[in-house]
């Protein structure tokens, strides 16, 4: 029986989950660059970004076991080299910038390069919500 | 030889509290799974409790929709709308399915 | 978060430049006015801006994770300052009406310190970032158009 308890654990619910957090994280990033762009002018604010993906993947890939030097375990007090992290634990967190050259007021926010990231996150997000739109496409077409 | 245990087991980093008195706090121990009932007429029921518990989740983020727009999203609702839609239409085609079955069995005896 | 929050902190940033654009064209047009109502020459107004939500100019470590700052709201205008800084230009005109009298300065005229060039260079660095601004609007609409389709 193909009942959805079922659907649980294998691959296409947890697309479906990541693509959901990814979508919540790129309206949240969304905030943060129009935030950076309303506030271009204001003297001495610097801009903020968005980190999620990269802890995502790491994340990801420590649920398979790394090529990297296994340690030799045979009793369970043994503390593992690496341990999986459940994916769904990671959250984005906003961090501020204050590296990069400012202009003359104190201000640090480059408008293009505001804009392109503003650009990249609204083609991303649709991206996104085409690939969901299509995964219930497909098991709704099969169910006809 | 001892047998090599894998990352999952080794739990040597997890180290417990020492509850020896009702008043200590207790840590978190993990739930226990859900219980899965194997025979059909449970899952049928555990199915349908799904289908549920999902409409009305698509019913009240729709209503915080209207009431409390700030704390929803917009991809929120529709992937719960979806998601409704795609777990009734799972459960049609099984049991019309089944149904049929019966219905084969009983008319070719 | 919701659905409308971006479009709300980017049409900040647009009221916040139509205001800057409205005080430099008020410059502008008041770039030769030797008389105003409290006395003296006009002098260039200038606009304050501030984000709404105040954020350290710094990351401190020991910054704890509740006070960590929600994102930010947007910006505002503070208050529209006169900009008293720069000493007016003085022009030898001793027939003109608002000449000064007596004084080491007498037959000078005093003309706002406007700077055309200034104020056009500002110009355009308003209208830079109120385009800026609407763009981050539209996308935002996109965005949104593009998730109802999800179950459609």
């Amino acid at each position: 029986m193909f009942g959805l308890t079922m659907l649980t654990g294998n691959s296409f619910r947890k697309t479906l989950d990541i693509l959901h957090r990814e979508m919540d994280v790129s309206l949240y990033r969304r905030d943060v660059i129009a935030n950076n762009i309303a506030n271009s002018d204001t003297p001495h604010f610097k801009r903020s970004v968005v980190n999620f993906e990269t802890s995502l993947k790491a994340a990801l890939a420590s649920e398979k076991p790394s090529k990297h030097l296994q340690p030799f375990l045979t009793d369970p007090r043994h503390i593992p080299f690496e341990r999986p992290v459940d994916y769904r634990t990671v959250r984005p967190r906003k961090v501020l910038d204050f590296l990069t050259t400012s202009k003359n007021n104190g201000n640090n926010v480059d408008i293009e390069q505001e804009t392109m990231n503003a650009l990249h996150n609204q083609l991303q997000y649709q991206l996104m919500s085409q690939v969901v739109a299509s995964y219930y496409n497909q098991v709704n077409l099969v169910l006809r | 030889m001892d047998p090599v245990l894998s990352s999952k087991d080794a739990t040597g980093h997890r180290i417990f509290l020492e509850t020896s008195d009702p008043r200590h706090l207790k840590g978190s121990r993990g739930s226990p799974p859900a219980s899965k009932s194997k025979d059909f007429k449970g899952m049928v029921m555990d199915e349908l409790n799904t289908v549920n518990n999902l409409q009305l989740k698509s019913d009240e983020l729709s209503r915080r929709l209207v009431t409390d727009p700030d704390s929803v999203d917009v991809h929120d609702v529709t992937i719960a709308l979806a998601e409704a839609n795609m777990a009734l239409n799972i459960t049609k085609a099984v049991v019309d399915r089944v149904i049929r079955a019966y219905r084969d069995i009983i008319t070719a005896r | 978060m919701g659905l409308y929050s971006s479009i709300n902190i980017a049409s900040s940033g647009l009221t916040a430049q139509r205001l800057r654009l409205d005080v430099i064209s008020d410059n502008i047009a008041n770039a030769n006015t030797t008389r105003t109502t409290e006395g003296g020459p006009f002098r260039r107004s200038r606009v304050i801006f501030r984000s709404r939500v105040d954020q350290p100019y710094w990351k401190s470590v020991f910054l704890p994770k509740a006070l960590e700052n929600e994102v930010g709201k947007g910006v505002r205008v503070v208050k529209i300052e006169k900009d008293y800084a720069d000493p007016p230009r003085l022009v030898y005109d001793p027939t003109h009406p608002d000449a000064i009298k007596s004084g080491p300065r007498a037959g000078y005229v005093e003309y706002p310190n406007v700077n055309i060039v200034t104020e056009m260079v500002d110009m355009i660095a308003a209208s830079r970032s109120y385009e800026a601004n609407v763009a981050v609007i539209n996308g935002s609409r996109s965005m949104f158009l593009k998730a109802l389709e999800i179950g459609r």
